[in-house]
């Protein structure tokens, strides 16, 4: 029997001897697992529902256990007529701890069926995280859940470990992360494993927004969509059938031209009834994802696209990174895995930049001739859950264990020790 | 980025096209009569490039003027969508043939009148001549994209459903 | 979630998943964790996708075995079983085609070895009760975990089930103990409850063991009589008992949890009343009716 070599961490203290907790909560979905595996055992809705009659914020006398009267994930969604769904995580950041500190009761005992006593964990925070939020990360895993271990990491450097599985990478800490989840988009530059923080940027689109104007692309022409599923309906959809292209006026002709070999059809049931129904899905395949190129589709807003936001990050970044950062753009998350997306933001990107350098050629009248820079977008398979993966290669290093704040120093300093995290330098932020 | 005429001011300056207050006077493939250069070979022209670009333009809020023959461009897309609000209740081909040619001569503002969307992209015409000359170049104008519009929407009989539903969108939130 | 399900989830729906949707029955190679120091192997090699192979890894296997785990293996499993891998304690094959009884039971059935694995002893014990056998052995000890075992004493028509638990955090020894009266308190309260008593020496069924006190370890001890292991009951009681320690520190961290959100809450409340006890700003600029200004320094 074939089987690769487990690493044993026999020689360390006993929780270091079974497989750390990773845990990656996103402002869509939460990605749980074991440390050292490829894939996460769960991908849930970061959701969670509760009993509306049992108020959780009401400093009532409770008799029973009714504040563990809760469900989370796909279970909290399928409830949502009877429960209130709350949605802990908006725009990456946690906004209610309450909900945290339950969703992440059930996430242990529940779906990963685990002591939170015998393993170290790894929780994962977004870019510009305030570190009040670390704090509180901290009073709840080693104060509830009494862990022996806790490492927080930066989304953005998981994803640059994680890209390293692509034939194009570079295999180098430095590089600008695309991280596109369902919340929000983050552009994050990172110089041999430190996140350069004032550089960070960050788009109000993502893949929440994708869905609802493919949703309102699909209700202008299909009238068969059951309207209490819309939602869902068109994120199917999104997830599906949709791609980059290159050329919007282009692909209009051929979907005009060819519909039988660009239109497809899609088959849903409803949900009450049972009956079937069917949609044809047209130019909402290439329209959808166009909007991060060429926001103005949707929004009324934000209009910058999201190559001009790269480009601009860059340029504003300490000038001996920009090369290596035009080399290793790393993408992560659910919405950057569209078919094309990594050669579309390749182009447009070298577009500014060619730009440039000509514009150098000509201002100094050809007296200065820059190296043509090399823009390199990396794509690989395991984008969707790119950041946990990345946290659980991280945390199947030895170092792994030395980097992470005890439950000893937890009991002697206080929460303040995860205040700082060593990733960004020596800037507190 | 929305999508730019070919038919930009080099081009317009090589093939001698007349520029009247900003609008250049581009050949067509028509054989109605006006001040339009007749067009024999069949490469697009003016008209073909609306059509062609008319869905993917039609999604921008912003749009920046980089020739004369853009002025054009944004004229007739927003012409297009007052075409497609009445074809949505037409549904064979020669209803919506005979209602697109009347439509064309229908009464309609132009720079200078009041009423005109547009005025911020068009100037006004300098003499009563130049104003004729234009807006018997836009009947024209207004007349092949109707009728080509119409062979395009109903080219299997009833109105495709993939334009009808462009009906509500307003490039750069205005209409005629 | 009041109770915890014995049932390991991730065997549960990874199984089931993969024996409805045969395209995600991609190679795989997971290492997975359970509570009570279990860990499993599941793999999926390539070309054999059809069979999922799961490897469990428990450090009291042979004191499992001593009390008839084995036997209770080859009912249940037996067919399945195929070679050991190396670190691991046992492994069973798992075939996903061609099943002929409904997924989710297939399923729960593999999901559950860990839960048939830790309850052998116990159903040992409960079956010699119901038969009405004598014991070789007057005290069952397994250790467990580190500092942690349990025991049990079989009686006449009842068995004496003794789990020693280690608080090794001052709050949670304080949360335990609130938690172990409430526990003491069913009798009165539920009419044939099994009675339960804690203390921090050990009981007097175990003193010819010899174990020393130590300040952070508890002793409870439940006495269950043979109405409470009868029949259906039988398969309850096995789910519950054995999973008590966990069941304890789960509540434990769930009103740890709910201690921080009512600080949380309260928190919030004093921070608005402070900021309703800032005094008004003094305003420096002033103007009359007519006009004149006055500033105040």
């Amino acid at each position: 029997m074939t089987h690769r070599s487990r690493q044993t961490y026999d020689h360390l203290v006993v929780s270091t001897r079974r497989p750390p907790v990773i845990i990656d909560t996103g402002t869509g979905y939460t990605k749980m697992g074991y440390g050292g595996n490829i894939h996460p055992s769960y991908i849930v809705p970061t959701a969670i529902a509760v009993n509306p009659s049992h108020d959780q914020k009401a400093a009532v006398k409770k008799k029973g256990a009714e504040d563990l009267d809760f469900f989370i994930g796909e279970e909290a969604i399928e409830r949502s007529k009877t429960y209130a769904v709350h949605y802990p995580v908006r725009h990456a950041q946690v906004e209610n701890w309450d909900d945290m500190e339950h969703f992440l009761e059930q996430v242990i005992f529940k779906y990963l069926h685990c002591e939170p006593e015998d393993h170290y964990f790894l929780m994962t925070e977004p870019p510009l995280n305030a570190p009040e939020n670390r704090e509180y990360l901290a009073e709840i895993m080693f104060e509830s859940f009494n862990v022996p271990g806790l490492y927080i990491a930066v989304q953005a450097v998981l994803a640059l470990a994680a890209s390293f599985t692509a034939k194009k990478s570079r295999k180098t800490l430095t590089g600008t992360v695309v991280d596109s989840g369902a919340g929000v988009t983050h552009i994050v530059p990172v110089a041999d494993g430190y996140v350069i923080g004032s550089c960070i940027k960050h788009i109000p689109i993502a893949g929440r927004d994708i869905s609802y104007f493919i949703q309102s692309l699909l209700r202008d022409h299909e009238t068969t969509i059951p309207p209490e599923d819309s939602l869902e309906v068109a994120e199917r959809i999104k997830e599906q059938y949709c791609y980059v292209s290159p050329n919007i006026a282009k692909e209009f002709d051929k979907y005009e031209k060819e519909p039988e070999k660009w239109v497809v059809t899609y088959e849903g049931l409803h949900k009450k009834t049972g009956r079937k129904w069917s949609c044809e899905v047209g130019h909402e395949r290439f329209l959808g994802p166009e909007v991060f190129f060429n926001p103005q589709i949707f929004s009324s807003d934000y209009l910058t696209p999201l190559p001009e936001i790269v480009d601009t990050m860059i340029q504003n970044t300490p000038i001996d990174v920009r090369r290596p950062l035009y080399q290793n753009i790393v993408l992560s998350g659910g919405s950057t895995l569209y078919h094309n997306y990594a050669k579309r933001l390749e182009r447009d990107l070298k577009k500014f930049v060619d730009a440039r350098i000509e514009k150098t050629i000509e201002l100094s009248q050809g007296r200065l001739i820059p190296a043509p820079i090399e823009v390199n977008v990396v794509s690989h398979k395991l984008q969707r859950y790119a950041v946990w993966f990345g946290g659980s290669m991280l945390a199947h290093t030895e170092e792994f264990f030395k980097v992470c704040h005890t439950k000893q120093q937890y009991d002697e300093q206080g929460p303040s020790i995860a205040r700082h995290n060593p990733v960004f330098g020596g800037i507190t932020i | 980025m929305a999508y730019h005429s070919e038919f930009d001011n080099e081009f317009c300056q090589q093939k001698r096209i007349r520029v009247i207050c900003g609008i250049p006077i581009l050949p067509l493939k028509t054989s109605t009569k006006g001040p339009a250069p007749v067009q024999t070979n069949n490469d697009n022209d003016i008209v073909d490039e609306v059509l062609y670009y008319f869905k993917a333009n039609v999604f921008f809020r912003q749009y920046d003027l980089e020739s004369a023959a853009d002025r054009l461009i944004v004229y007739l897309t927003l012409y297009v969508t007052q075409c497609l609000k009445d074809m949505g209740r037409i549904t064979n081909r020669e209803g919506a043939e005979s209602s697109m040619a009347l439509l064309a001569k229908s009464q309609f503002p132009l720079s200078g009148d009041g009423g005109f969307p547009l005025s911020a992209f068009f100037e006004k015409p300098d003499n009563t001549s130049d104003a004729e000359l234009i807006r018997s170049y836009f009947i024209q104008l207004r007349h092949e994209t109707g009728i080509r519009l119409a062979q395009r929407v109903y080219r299997k009989g009833r109105a495709d459903k993939w334009w009808i539903c462009f009906t509500k969108k307003k490039f750069l939130n205005l209409e005629l | 979630m009041i109770l915890l399900d014995p049932t390991n989830r991730i065997l549960f729906d990874l199984i089931v998943s993969r024996i409805k949707n045969p395209e995600e029955r991609i190679p795989c190679d997971y290492l997975m964790a359970d509570f009570d120091g279990v860990l499993y192997h599941v793999l999926s090699l390539k070309g054999q996708t059809d069979i999922l192979i799961i490897s469990i890894s428990i450090k009291i296997y042979d004191d499992l075995c001593k009390y008839g785990a084995d036997s209770i293996l080859h009912n249940l499993y037996g067919e399945n079983i195929i070679e050991t891998e190396r670190g691991y304690n046992m492994t069973i094959q798992i075939p996903l085609t061609g099943i002929k009884v409904a997924p989710e039971k297939y399923a729960s059935k593999f999901a559950r070895l860990k839960r048939n694995l830790f309850s052998a002893p116990f159903r040992y014990v409960f079956e010699g009760i119901a038969k009405g056998e004598t014991f070789k052995e007057p005290v069952f000890q397994i250790t467990y975990r580190e500092d942690e075992s349990f025991f049990i004493v079989p009686g006449q028509g009842q068995c004496t089930i003794i789990f020693s638990m280690c608080f090794k955090d001052m709050g949670d020894q304080v949360l335990s103990r609130v938690f172990l009266q409430e526990f003491a308190n069913t009798q009165k309260a539920v009419r044939n409850a099994p009675p339960v008593t804690f203390s921090p020496n050990p009981p007097r069924e175990i003193s010819s063991l010899r174990l020393s006190p130590k300040p952070e370890i508890t002793y409870i001890s439940l006495v269950l009589f043979q109405r409470h292991i009868d029949g259906p009951k039988k398969a309850t009681a096995l789910d519950l008992v054995p999973m008590i320690r966990n069941y304890l520190h789960y509540h434990i961290k769930c009103t740890k949890a709910y201690i921080h959100i009512r600080m949380r809450a309260r928190a919030e409340s004093l921070l608005k009343i402070l900021n309703r006890a800032k005094p008004e700003p003094i305003k420096k600029v002033r103007k009359t009716i007519s006009g004149r200004t006055f500033r105040q320094k």
